[in-house]
């Protein structure tokens, strides 16, 4: 068989024509897509539209997916199971709030099912966990982004979840309840347990990090 | 002098979000190959909504075509068995009055026992077993009426409705027959030279003609051809003063011609080459780069996605043989087709093998380049079709049959690319597509042939589905495969109708 030599890579020129379909309703002072544009191009299967949709919000979705899951490489699975979902139903986003807002929404349930598939919940019997919860203070400044991820990437898959979803996201334990199937107590006391675990890190990263004698 | 902002304090959770949430703004985006994946997935879950889609039309068009098969049979069949009255009763059309006369007089006072009065004449003693209603031949016989100055024509507005009406009461009367006077009523019968009956009726007096004629079974008009030789009138037999004879003029009937014939037709429609390039990694021919293989089974999931539908036209020259068997014909012929297509993909695919030295990604450029191709074929149709009964004007007709075709030439021409363009013949060794093809075909449509001309036109959709799929060496199995298909419409004209007249029969 014979063969067909490979063509070379079109201009960056080239690669604006070719987008221009986007803007041609717009001003041509604001050359970048709206959210609108960009939903109308992903709805008509177009594959610049989706990726440009994929590059505004991937960085910020796989920031979300890193809290969910443990490593990178799970993170990045799915951030892709969560796109994915995205462009396969975005016909039914009827743009009543914020596109990041769906998208967040679908990436946390997308961390769900990998849960799922990963670690089956374990159920926890109600009041195995402290009635008070300590208020300690916290001086932000103290800590990078960086120590945080780490600290919460650490811990159990299950406590991982539910911290997300309720110091995080902002979820009540009544509706973690019915996301992981489990029982509002289960969400609290997994909560308890995952809050105590982060609160003893903090503490010892804290004393790590104070220069000795200060 | 204000003091410094102290650093902000909060709880757990305040620390987590503050943090967590305010640093997504500034988060690292992912790595390329996240979006290479994804967009991967996303090209097989678009061919796999194309395949759904696909499998979804040819079913309702297999659903069309079997629903305008079976009206168009429906009304064929009850075109077939709906009977075609050559001569009613004859009254004044739509005269209400008439058919009241008719339906009145006929027991009692209309004499119409033509038995009777044939034996009179000729000797024929029971010319009808009905003595008020008879039947002649399915062939269209004129027969005019001449009564008191009044000529009455078959096939008159109410002559059918009147005909059922007569014969209903016909039969109610025969039980009186022999009561029924003969007085003013005369019946004549002549023969054509055929034997048929190109009689006059004619009626005399005060009655309201009442002759009723009417096409009953084959049975019936077997019976009554039969009879009908045997009336032979005496050539003293003389008229009535107020008879009035009326010179039939005989209407040819059409009989159909089992001569081949000949039509030329054309056709253009949407035609969809429909083909999946896609092949396992291990049947590339790896010695083309390191790359070749993910190149070109990435460039053919974006060719597939991107593959888009076009014009097709062809042009043929059927022969057409009326079978034995019903109104069924057998057509067959040559015809040449011109098909076109559309699709793209970052690196100019055209079928074949990709070869580089680099991966998918260095390769593909930011834009796609449209890919135009053309298909030349020649192929010999056969057909059966069938056709509604042979009478001019306006009919139907029904099409299926099988086509074997001959790739002669594809043409595949990348956009601004001169160099990617490839042209493949009959005897190109490496062409991806097949050479011979087969593919099955049917429409449904009308004839339309003018009164008095010998051709015909013909107006109708038809669609082709492909047996064998156009690329040669499909991965899928049999029934998985990609297939062409198309959609269009056919307009011919036929010479020679397959109508043709029968002899005159000559004038009594």
């Amino acid at each position: 068989m014979s063969a067909s030599a490979p063509r070379p890579r079109a201009s960056a020129p080239a690669a604006d024509a070719a987008a221009s379909h986007l803007t041609v309703s717009r001003p041509a002072s604001s050359m970048a897509p709206t959210e609108n544009d960009l939903i109308d191009g992903c709805l008509r299967g177009h594959p610049l539209a989706q990726k440009r949709l994929y590059e505004k919000y991937a960085a910020r979705m796989m920031a979300v997916c890193q809290r969910y899951a443990q490593t990178t490489f799970e993170a990045e699975d799915v951030l892709q199971e969560g796109f994915l979902t995205v462009f396969r139903t975005l016909g039914s986003f009827r743009r009543e709030c914020p596109l990041e807002f769906w998208i967040r929404r679908i990436m946390v349930n997308a961390a769900l099912r990998q849960h799922r598939r990963n670690a089956p919940l374990v159920a926890v019997s109600d009041g195995d966990y402290p009635e008070t919860l300590s208020s300690d203070e916290f001086t932000f400044s103290n800590y990078a982004y960086g120590e945080l991820l780490a600290l919460v990437q650490e811990l159990a898959p299950r406590y991982r979840l539910v911290f997300n979803l309720y110091a995080i996201e902002g979820y009540t334990h009544k509706e973690i309840g019915e996301l992981l199937q489990i029982s509002e107590g289960t969400s609290k006391s997994q909560y308890s347990r995952a809050r105590a675990v982060l609160q003893t890190r903090l503490a010892h990263l804290h004393t790590q990090a104070k220069p000795p004698g200060a | 002098m204000t003091p410094p902002n102290p650093s902000p304090q909060g709880s757990l959770e305040e620390l987590f979000r503050h943090h967590l949430l305010e640093s997504e703004a500034a988060a690292l985006p992912p790595l390329p190959h996240v979006w290479e994946q994804l967009d991967n997935s996303l090209l097989l879950a678009q061919n796999e909504r194309y395949r759904r889609r696909l499998a979804a039309y040819r079913w309702a068009m297999a659903a069309s075509l079997l629903l305008a098969a079976l009206a168009g049979g429906g009304w064929w069949r009850s075109q077939a068995h709906q009977p075609a009255p050559t001569l009613a009763a004859a009254g004044p059309a739509g005269s209400s009055a008439v058919r009241g006369a008719v339906a009145t007089s006929l027991p009692g006072r209309l004499a119409a026992n033509y038995g009777t009065t044939a034996s009179e004449q000729a000797g024929s003693a029971t010319l009808f077993s009905s003595p008020n209603s008879f039947s002649i031949d399915q062939t269209p016989t004129l027969a005019s009426f001449s009564l008191a100055g009044n000529s009455f024509a078959p096939g008159s507005a109410n002559s059918y409705a009147t005909a059922r009406l007569v014969r209903r009461r016909a039969a109610r009367a025969a039980l009186g027959a022999n009561d029924a006077s003969a007085a003013g009523f005369h019946s004549l019968s002549a023969s054509g030279a055929d034997g048929l009956p190109t009689a006059a009726f004619a009626a005399t007096g005060e009655l309201t003609p009442a002759a009723s004629l009417d096409l009953t079974d084959a049975q019936a008009a077997d019976q009554l051809r039969s009879r009908l030789a045997n009336v032979r009138l005496p050539a003293s037999t003389t008229l009535p003063a107020q008879l009035r004879a009326t010179a039939l003029a005989p209407v040819a009937a059409p009989r159909a011609s089992r001569a081949w014939q000949l039509q030329m037709a054309y056709a253009a429609g949407m035609f969809d080459p429909n083909i999946d390039f896609s092949k396992a990694a291990g049947e590339y021919n790896a010695n083309l780069g390191p790359g070749t293989v993910a190149t070109t089974r990435e460039a053919a999931a974006e060719y597939r996605n991107h593959l888009r539908p076009g014009l097709g036209q062809r042009l043929s020259v059927w022969a057409t043989r009326r079978l034995g068997i019903g109104r069924w014909n057998l057509r067959t012929g040559l015809e040449v087709a011109q098909n076109t297509a559309s699709s793209a993909s970052s690196v100019g695919f055209v079928g074949e093998q990709v070869a580089t030295l680099t991966s998918y990604v260095q390769v593909q450029s930011d834009r796609l380049q449209s890919t135009s191709y053309r298909y030349r074929s020649v192929g010999v149709p056969v057909e059966l079709t069938y056709t509604s009964p042979m009478r001019h004007g306006f009919s139907l007709y029904g099409r299926a049959g099988t086509l074997f075709s001959s790739l002669l030439n594809v043409h595949s021409e990348v956009d601004g690319d001169p160099e990617a363009t490839r042209s493949y013949s009959t005897r190109s060794a490496g062409s991806p597509y097949r050479h011979l093809l087969a593919s099955v075909r049917g429409g449904v449509g009308m004839h339309y042939e003018p009164a008095g001309h010998q051709w015909t036109l013909s107006l109708g959709p038809v669609a082709e589905a492909g047996i064998t799929s156009l690329n040669i060496d499909p991965t899928q199995r049999f029934w998985s495969q990609q297939r062409p298909y198309s959609v269009g419409l056919e307009a011919g004209v036929q010479f020679n109708s397959l109508l043709k007249p029968a002899p005159a029969i000559p004038a009594p």
